[in-house]
C-alpha cells in the first residue's frame, strides 16, 4: 500500500481517536486558504477511493430574497446547470458524465450548494467547468423560461402534491411573519411565473460573487495540485460588493398560533415547531441533546409513548438543523388510523412539559452521548459526508472546528442545563402547529 | 415493510483498492476478507477495515423472502422480519431498544422478495453487545401478542399513508400488474387486507421453518481482528441447530405479451405518475454487466436517453429514469416519470418513442465510451463504507458470485462491444410488448392510456391491495 496513504490512515487513526475519559479529539488535516477574489478553500485529502467530492457552498439562500423573487435562490440551482460561455447549453452534465462525473445541488435557507462526484483523473476538467459556470453563467431567454416550467414543476410535485411539504410550508410561514424564513425556498408559485430575467442577473452577480463563496473539497488529490487549479481557474473571477446583510429579524411569537389544511388523505397529519436560536448559539448544543432523548430511536421518550406505548402514532420524527438565523424546533408526527390528532398533540405535550419538570436520567444523558459521539464517526464515513459537514460547520456555523468540538460540548452537557433549556424553548406562546385534515367527504373527527 | 438492501449498489457490485490515481484507470480490488463456515451451515465473512472504530453486519436467511408468504398473507415474511427485534426470551423490545440505543447503534431488519436480511452498525468498543443482541434477535426472536398487533396495526396504517404518494407506491402496482400470477408479484410488505389475516402463530411457524444457522449468510466488516470476531461469533452462533429449509424454486416469469396498461385512480392528482416496462433478467444472468451499460444510456443516468427527452429537452418532468431490477429469478425492467396532468399523453409518447429508437438506432461508439467512463468513475463511492462492503459481501454470497467477479468488473464493462449492445437491446429492452401503470386522475389519463393499449384495467388508490 502506497505510503501516503497509510501516513493519512494512522493520522485518522490517532486523530479520531478515543481518550480514556470517552471523547473524541480529531483534528482532520484540513489545508484552509483564501483566494485573493476573496474565495475561501477547505481541502482536505483522502486516497480510500480514487475519487474526489468537491462542492462550492454559495452563501445565498431564500433568506436572502424578498416578496416579488422568493425562489430566486432555488431557481439558480437549475440556471447552474443550463450553459454558460464555454459549455455552453446541455453541455455541463454531458461533458460531467462523459468524464465519469456526477452532480447535484441542493438550495435551503440559507445556501445554494453545488455537488460534483467524480475520478480523479477529471479533477483539472472539474475545475474548467465550475470556474465558467460561476463567472460566466448564460441568461438566455428561451432557458429561462423551459427552465421556468420545471422548477413550476418541481413545486407542483414537491408541495402542491405532497401532504406532508404542503402543511410544512404553512406551518413555517406562519411560524415567521416578519423574517424571511416566511416563505419556502422553492418561492411562492406567482413569484416563480413572474421572475424577470433582469433579477436574475442581478441577483447573480452579487450572490453568486467568489467573495460569498466558500470550496470544500475533499478527496484523492495533491493539496499543492489543487491550490494550483483553484489559482488558475478561479482567482481571475473578480470579487463583487459584499451582499447586504438580513437585517430583519422575527419578533419574539407572543402566543399559539394554528393552522390547518385541507387535502385528500386517509389519516391527518400533525407538524409542530418551536422557535429556537441560530445554530451559533451555545443552547443548541443542549438542544441536541433533547432531540436524541426526544426522537432518536425507538428507545427515544416520545417513540415510547407514542408510537409504542400508547399507540397513537405510526411514526415520529424532527429536532433541529443547521440554520444562520434563529429558526424552528420541529416535531412530526403521524398519527394512525382511527386517531384524533388532539390526542397526539396532547401526548406530545405532556411529554415536553414532563421533560421540563423532571430531571432527565443518567442514563438517557449518557445514551445521547454516546450516541452523538457515534453519530460524530458516521459523518466521516466518506468523502462525500466529510465534504458536506465541514462546509456546513464552516459557512452556516462559522468555523468547520466546531464540527470536532461538538462531542466535546456535549459530553459537558447536564441534565439540569437541558431542564433549563426545555422550559426555555419548549413553550407554548412560541409555538405553531399545523394539522392536516383529510378531505374525504365524510367525517373523520 | 418492504426493506430494499442497498440493492442498487449491486448495480455496480465492486470494490476499490485503495490507491494513488496515477493513471486514468486504477485497477480495483476487493479487499482481502475471509470466509468460514460453520459445522451449522453459518456462513461468515469477516473483511477487517481501520479507518474508523465501527463495525458494521449485514446478514441474509435466504429462503426467507416474501415469496414463502403463504397467498392470502402477503407481509409474513416483512412482519416476521419486523419483529425480530421486538423482544427476544431476555429482552423486552423496549429493553433492546435501550441495548441499541444506548450505545449509539442501530439495527434493522427487513424483507425483500428473494430473503429477508438485516444490518447493525456498532462501536468498536461495543462490539461484545453488539453480537449479543444480533444474535439474540436472530436466533430467541419472543414474537409476543402485544407487539404482533402492535406492528400488523402500524404496517397497515403505514400503507394508507403511502397511498398518498404515488412515487412511493406505484412500484408495488407494477410489480402485481407485470408479474401477474408469478410469487413475485405479491407485494413483500402485505396489503391493508393480508395483514389482518396474519396471527402470531403464523409468524412463530414462519420463523421456524424458514430462519436457521444453514440459510444465513453474515458479514462483518469493520475495525477487528478477523481471528477475535471469528472466535465471537462461533461463541454467539455456533451453537444454534441447523435446520433442514425446503428450498422453494422460483418459477421462470414469463414476459407479458402485448400491451396493458393499469389505471390507479387517484383524483385529486396534479401530475400522473407512470411505470412502463416488462420481465427483465436475473441478477446472475451473464449478460448483467452488459445490460448495466446500455441502461446508464437508456435511462441510468442524468444525461441518459429518457431523461434528456422528458426533463431537459422538453420540461415534462423533474425526472425519469430506467433500470433493472436484481432478483434470483427474473426481474424487472421498467422506466418511471411523473408529469403534470395536462401533458400526460405527450409524456407517455415521448417515452415510447425513445424505446422505438433505441431499437431503431441503438447507441454510438462514442455513447458506450462515455457509459463505460461513467460506470467506473461513479463506482468508488458505492464501495467506500464499512456498511457498503459487509452488505456487497453478503450479496455476492447470495448470488453466488465472487471476488474474481467483482475484480473483473471493469473488465467486463470495457469488453461491451457495439454489437453487444445492439443484442442487448434487442433481448432485453421490450418495445411491442409493454406493462403500462398509471397513477392519476383517470379522467385525464384514460384517453392517453388508450391509445398505448388495447387492455386497459382500471381502480381506485383507496382499494385495499395494489
Amino acid at each position: 500500500m502506497n505510503l501516503s496513504i497509510m501516513r493519512w490512515s494512522i493520522a485518522v487513526i490517532a486523530a479520531i481517536s478515543l481518550t480514556s475519559s470517552g471523547h473524541a479529539q480529531a483534528q482532520l488535516d484540513v489545508h484552509t486558504c483564501q483566494l485573493t477574489n476573496g474565495m475561501k478553500i477547505l481541502l482536505l485529502e483522502d486516497h480510500s477511493i480514487p475519487n474526489v467530492a468537491l462542492y462550492f457552498f454559495h452563501r445565498v439562500g431564500s433568506r436572502n430574497e424578498h416578496t416579488g423573487i422568493t425562489g430566486l435562490s432555488h431557481f439558480f440551482e437549475h440556471m447552474m446547470f443550463n450553459g454558460a460561455k464555454k459549455y455552453g447549453p446541455k453541455e455541463f452534465d454531458r461533458v460531467m458524465e462523459n468524464a465519469g462525473g456526477s452532480n447535484n445541488a441542493y438550495t435551503s435557507e440559507d445556501v445554494t450548494v453545488y455537488q460534483d462526484w467524480f475520478p480523479s483523473s477529471a479533477l483539472s476538467l472539474i475545475f474548467d467547468m465550475e470556474a465558467d459556470r460561476t463567472s460566466s453563467l448564460a441568461f438566455d431567454p428561451q432557458m429561462v423560461e423551459s427552465e421556468r416550467g420545471v422548477v413550476a414543476n418541481e413545486r407542483r410535485l414537491s408541495v402542491e402534491n405532497n401532504n406532508e411539504d404542503s402543511l410544512h410550508e404553512q406551518l413555517v410561514a406562519s411560524a415567521f411573519t416578519a423574517h424571511p424564513y416566511h416563505w419556502p425556498v422553492i418561492g411562492w408559485m406567482v413569484d416563480i411565473e413572474n421572475w424577470k430575467r433582469q433579477d436574475l442577473i442581478d441577483y447573480f452577480k452579487i450572490y453568486y460573487a467568489p467573495n460569498n463563496c466558500e470550496m470544500v473539497m475533499v478527496g484523492d488529490f495533491e493539496t499543492t495540485k489543487a491550490i494550483e487549479l483553484a489559482k488558475q481557474y478561479l482567482e481571475p473571477i473578480p470579487a463583487q460588493p459584499a451582499p447586504r446583510p438580513v437585517t430583519t429579524t422575527e419578533p419574539e411569537q407572543n402566543g399559539e398560533r394554528r393552522v390547518t389544511i385541507h387535502r385528500a388523505a386517509q389519516l391527518p397529519s400533525l407538524q409542530v415547531a418551536y422557535h429556537i436560536p441560530a445554530s451559533t448559539d451555545p443552547d443548541t448544543i443542549p438542544l441536541e441533546v433533547l432531540e436524541y432523548i426526544l426522537l432518536r430511536g425507538e428507545s427515544s421518550r416520545l417513540y415510547q409513548r407514542l408510537v409504542d406505548k400508547e399507540q397513537v402514532a405510526i411514526s415520529v420524527s424532527g429536532g433541529q438543523s443547521p440554520h444562520i438565523d434563529p429558526f424552528l424546533f420541529e416535531f412530526y408526527i403521524q398519527p394512525g388510523a382511527g386517531v384524533p390528532v388532539e390526542q397526539a398533540e396532547k401526548l406530545l405535550y405532556e411529554e415536553l412539559d414532563r421533560i421540563q419538570t423532571e430531571l432527565v436520567s443518567t442514563n438517557e444523558l449518557q445514551k445521547a452521548k454516546n450516541t452523538a459521539l457515534a453519530d460524530f464517526y458516521r459523518s466521516m464515513k466518506t468523502i462525500s459526508g466529510k465534504a458536506n459537514a465541514l462546509g456546513t460547520y464552516d459557512v452556516i456555523l462559522g468555523d468547520y472546528h466546531r464540527l470536532f468540538n461538538a462531542p466535546d460540548l456535549i459530553n459537558r452537557v447536564t441534565p439540569e442545563q437541558l431542564q433549563q433549556v426545555a422550559k426555555k424553548y419548549f413553550i407554548s406562546r412560541h409555538r405553531t402547529v399545523g394539522i392536516l385534515v383529510p378531505d374525504t367527504g365524510t367525517e373523520t373527527h | 415493510m418492504k426493506f430494499t438492501l442497498f440493492l442498487a449498489t449491486l448495480v455496480a457490485g465492486l470494490f476499490l483498492n485503495p490507491c494513488h490515481a496515477s493513471d486514468d484507470n486504477p485497477k480495483f480490488q476487493l479487499p482481502s476478507f475471509k470466509k468460514v463456515v460453520f459445522d451449522n451451515g453459518m456462513t461468515v465473512l469477516l473483511m477487517e477495515r481501520h479507518s474508523l472504530p465501527m463495525i458494521d453486519f449485514c446478514w441474509m436467511m435466504k429462503s426467507s423472502g416474501s415469496i414463502q408468504d403463504p397467498p392470502g398473507k402477503e407481509g409474513l415474511a416483512s412482519v416476521t422480519a419486523d419483529l425480530l427485534r421486538k423482544g427476544t426470551a431476555t429482552r423486552t423490545s423496549t429493553q433492546f431498544s435501550e441495548g441499541v440505543d444506548f450505545v449509539g447503534g442501530a439495527c434493522d431488519a427487513g424483507t425483500s422478495l428473494d430473503y429477508s436480511a438485516g444490518s447493525a452498525e456498532f462501536m468498536k468498543k461495543d462490539v461484545t453487545l453488539a453480537l449479543d443482541l444480533l444474535s439474540d434477535m436472530i436466533q430467541h426472536p419472543a414474537f409476543s401478542e402485544e407487539e404482533v398487533s402492535k406492528i400488523i396495526k402500524q404496517e397497515v396504517d403505514g400503507i394508507a399513508d403511502a397511498k398518498t404518494l404515488p412515487r412511493q407506491i406505484i412500484g408495488q402496482y407494477y410489480q402485481g400488474f407485470l408479474y401477474r400470477a408469478h410469487p413475485y408479484a405479491r407485494p413483500a410488505g402485505g396489503t391493508e387486507i393480508s395483514l389482518t389475516n396474519i396471527s402470531r402463530g403464523d409468524i412463530a411457524t414462519f420463523y421456524s421453518n424458514h430462519y436457521a444457522p444453514n440459510a444465513m449468510i453474515l458479514a462483518v466488516a469493520g475495525d477487528f481482528t478477523s481471528d477475535e470476531m471469528e472466535a465471537s461469533l462461533r461463541k454467539f452462533f455456533a451453537n444454534w441447530t441447523a435446520k433442514k429449509i425446503n428450498p422453494t424454486a422460483i418459477p421462470e416469469p414469463q414476459k407479458l405479451k402485448g400491451r396493458h396498461a393499469l389505471i390507479v385512480d387517484k383524483p385529486d392528482s396534479t401530475q400522473t405518475f407512470f411505470e412502463i416496462g416488462n420481465i427483465g433478467l436475473p441478477r446472475t444472468n451473464a449478460d448483467w454487466v452488459a445490460v448495466e451499460v446500455v441502461n446508464t444510456l437508456f435511462g441510468g443516468r442524468f444525461t441518459s436517453m429518457i431523461n434528456n427527452e422528458l426533463r431537459i429537452q422538453s420540461g415534462l418532468t423533474y425526472g425519469a429514469v430506467s433500470r433493472f431490477s436484481e432478483h434470483l429469478a427474473a426481474g424487472s425492467f421498467l422506466i418511471t416519470s411523473y408529469t403534470p396532468n395536462a401533458s400526460t399523453q405527450r409524456a407517455l409518447d415521448m417515452t415510447l418513442d425513445v424505446l422505438k429508437r433505441l431499437h431503431e438506432k441503438g447507441v454510438s461508439e462514442e455513447q458506450l465510451k462515455s457509459a463505460k467512463a461513467y460506470i467506473k468513475g461513479q463506482f468508488g463511492p458505492t464501495q467506500e463504507t464499512s456498511g457498503q462492503l459487509a452488505n456487497l459481501l453478503c450479496e455476492l454470497e447470495f448470488y453466488k458470485l465472487d471476488a474474481n467477479y467483482i475484480n473483473t468488473y471493469f473488465d467486463k464493462v470495457d469488453a461491451t462491444t457495439l454489437e453487444d449492445t445492439k443484442r442487448i437491446i434487442k433481448t432485453y429492452f421490450p418495445l411491442d410488448d409493454l406493462s403500462i401503470v398509471l397513477i392519476g386522475q383517470s379522467s385525464v389519463i384514460e384517453p392517453a392510456a388508450q391509445k398505448l393499449a388495447v387492455d386497459i384495467k382500471k381502480k381506485s388508490i383507496t382499494d385495499p391491495g395494489y
